[in-house]
């Protein structure tokens, strides 16, 4: 979705260097021999490592509670400065500016570490907690004598010179200087966290997690390897080229992101899936009270089936007589299209309950919702003789949902009150269904009865799912409602009246008319 | 209408299209018919003195089909009721038809099956409405009998002869004679078999007393 956030770092990659050619942004000599090799792979993995800061820095932003991402975020961010202060170093003319640079470099490296640590610990899990705690402290401690002392930084006492070598087509700097002892103790950091994610990827390993060990810990370990022989070989003179640890970096960036990325998408598919089968435990649940209410539905139809028979019957023995009453007739066939009409609209209601269609954001009108529920319940109340008094507000503003998941909602509701009934001596149960827009942005349906309540102690859980109050219930009927209701963005709520009866409200939020961008 | 009205039929069923429907129904063939939204209504209604017939439906809000039912029984109503269910399960069925209803129907009824129904309820009321007349006159022609002349009726029908009565009775044969002739007389049978068959008509049996 955000993909075009991929071009940026070879936007900045490419225009970065010719920005720098003609303006002198970054710091140090352009090329002498015009060469900028070095200059655009160093600033392509800056914008790289940005880049992806930025992309999982934003989705924790959203998601408080995924650490992994934050610490990746802090990994990145440290790897550009390590790439930033690479390119520095090379582009120095002066071995005061290199210094500075390389002090600087240390810092970017600690940053890079504790991001390191804190994504194995958040993401593998499979880490020793004090290993993980010695690596951050040996690292911290390497910037006292980065800064402190008279050494030019942690890795020379001092610097005496630079020498300009070619690398990838670019004449760049490297440093001949006293190497500083203290140097042991950062790269001696660097084999303990060498050491610590070989143990976490062995461990995870070990608990069967093998994709993880290989690919996360694996790779992090060949390219931190690769990362320590460089800056030990370099340091201590041993081979002369300028320090690139941040492109050895760059890979545990791209492993990581990579992990990360299989994590957000097996999310989605995760919460498609979850949507799907939630969407499949509605339909179910509809067509479970489908045929609870199949009985009643079938006399439902029987009545205008049997007013349009008696009718038609009742037209052909008019129309039989010496002087047949062509107004009686006319009056039939008026009535007979009636109850015809009336038979499918029942028909209708049934079919769209029944059906497992997607779902869909359609505008609404509550009250028609309530009347197209009332249909189908119709009979259902009459054979329990209980009353089912409307009072629909007149004008209510349109919602949006979709129209049949929401007339479950109020089906389940209306249906749980007509079995509370059961509990009262037979015709004296009453049912109120209500709508009113009394709150602005809010659509409200009420559906109060006359029963015996919730008991107080299944009062807090009732939308959980296999919470119920009947002998024979599964429990799921207010669970589905729920999450109808939590997926039009509305909240349903459970409570029992003073008077006695149980009143749940569902409020849904009014549909707000957007302007839509051309 | 043209067609003279053979009989008043009482439609009682919740449902205003039924209601229309059925009644249409009924008039087209002839009939009178009077509907009604609920029992309660129907209760409150005179009942009729002209043979008529109920076409009652099962499930009602308030007082339902057989709820009515029973209530009729227990005013001693003969009113024959045709039962037209859209919901009918054979346990309510067979409660009805027990309690004495004519006709138990399925809804939507082709027209025939309901209007013979009908037809031999309205039969039936008109001969129960005959019937309960006939026995009126019966029971008013006995209540002029003495005491002694019913005895000797209820001996007479069980085929005593007049020397069994009189030994019966303690009573001398002549009077038993007399007696006789003035039950004939006041019962207005011409022959015995006649007699036993009024008897009968009033519930008398020759076991009876």
């Amino acid at each position: 979705m955000r993909s075009w956030l991929l071009l940026l770092p070879i936007a900045i990659g490419v225009l970065l260097p010719r920005m720098t050619l003609a303006d002198g942004i970054l710091p140090g000599a352009p090329a002498a021999d015009g060469g900028v090799g070095a200059t655009v792979l160093f600033s392509m993995i800056i914008a790289t490592c940005l880049t992806l800061a930025s992309i999982y820095g934003l989705v924790w932003l959203k998601q408080r509670d995924a650490w992994a991402n934050v610490m990746f975020s802090l990994l990145a961010i440290g790897t550009a400065g390590m790439a930033g202060c690479e390119l520095g170093m090379m582009r120095s003319v002066s071995t005061e500016a290199f210094g500075a640079m390389l002090r600087g470099y240390q810092v970017a490296v600690w940053i890079t570490i504790v991001g390191f640590v804190g994504f194995v610990r958040s993401y593998l899990k499979t880490d020793r907690v004090w290993l993980g705690g010695l690596v951050l402290g040996a690292r911290t401690l390497t910037l006292f004598p980065n800064f402190i002392g008279g050494a030019v930084n942690v890795n020379y006492r001092e610097i005496t010179s630079l020498v300009r070598i070619p690398f990838l087509g670019e004449g760049v700097s490297v440093p001949v200087g006293v190497p500083n002892p203290w140097m042991v103790l950062a790269q001696f950091s660097l084999v303990l966290l060498l050491a610590y994610v070989t143990d976490a990827a062995v461990t995870c390993w070990r608990l069967g997690d093998r994709r993880r060990a290989v690919t996360v810990g694996g790779g992090l370990m060949v390219f931190i390897g690769v990362g320590i022989t460089q800056s030990i070989l370099v340091f201590w003179g041993l081979v002369r080229m300028p320090l690139s640890a941040s492109v050895f970096f760059l890979g545990m960036v791209l492993v990581m992101g990579f992990e990360l990325s299989r994590d957000v998408l097996n999310a989605g598919a995760l919460s498609k899936e979850l949507k799907a089968q939630h969407r499949e435990l509605a339909h179910m649940s509809r067509v479970s009270a489908m045929g609870v209410l199949s009985a009643s539905i079938a006399h439902e139809l029987n009545q205008p089936l049997t007013a349009i028979l008696s009718n038609a019957q009742a037209g052909q023995r008019f129309l039989a007589a010496p002087e047949p009453d062509l107004a009686e007739v006319r009056e039939i066939l008026k009535d007979i299209a009636t109850e015809d009409v009336r038979a499918g609209n029942v028909i209708r209601g049934l079919r769209a309950m029944m059906k497992n269609e997607p779902l869909r954001r359609e505008r609404l009108d509550a009250n028609q919702i309530i009347e197209t529920v009332l249909l189908l319940l119709h009979a259902e109340s009459a054979l329990r003789n209980v009353v089912v008094q409307k009072r629909l507000a007149a004008e209510l503003p349109i919602i949006l949902g979709d129209q049949v998941q929401l007339q479950q909602v109020v089906l389940n509701l209306l249906m749980n009150a007509l079995e509370a009934m059961d509990a009262l001596s037979p015709g004296s149960g009453c049912i109120e269904v209500s709508t009113d827009a009394a709150e602005a942005g809010w659509v409200r349906i009420r559906v109060s009865d006359s029963g015996p309540g919730i008991p107080a102690e299944k009062l807090a859980g009732i939308f959980e799912p296999f919470v119920t109050t009947k002998s024979a219930g599964m429990g799921m009927g207010l669970s589905v409602c729920r999450s109808i209701v939590a997926a039009s963005g509305g909240r349903i709520r459970a409570n029992n009246d003073p008077g006695g009866g149980a009143t749940f409200t569902v409020e849904l939020p009014t549909h707000r008319p957007t302007v839509s961008v051309a | 209408m043209s067609i003279p009205a053979r009989g008043v039929v009482f439609i009682v069923d919740d449902d205003a299209s039924v209601r229309k429907g059925l009644g249409r129904l009924m008039r087209s063939a002839g009939y009178h018919a009077e509907t009604f939204e609920s029992a309660e209504v129907f209760l409150a209604h005179p009942p009729a003195d002209v043979p008529a017939c109920l076409i009652l439906d099962v499930m009602m809000p308030g007082l339902t089909g057989p709820a009515l039912q029973e209530r009729l029984a227990i005013d001693g109503s003969l009113l024959p009721i045709v039962f037209l269910s859209g919901h009918a399960d054979v346990p309510t069925s067979v409660r009805a038809m027990k309690h004495g209803a004519l006709d138990f129907l399925q809804k939507p009824v082709e027209d025939h099956i309901l209007l013979q129904s009908v037809e031999v309820a309205l039969e039936r009321s008109a001969r129960t409405r005959a019937e309960s007349g006939e026995i009126a006159v019966i029971r008013s022609r006995l209540e002029l009998l003495t005491p002694r002349e019913r005895e000797v009726l209820e001996q007479v029908i069980t085929g005593a002869l007049n020397k069994q009565i009189a030994a019966t009775l303690a009573i001398a044969e002549k009077t038993v004679k007399i007696h006789r002739a003035q039950v004939m007389r006041k019962m207005q049978a011409g022959s015995v078999a006649e007699l036993v068959r009024l008897a009968a008509r009033a519930g008398i049996g020759p076991d009876a007393g």
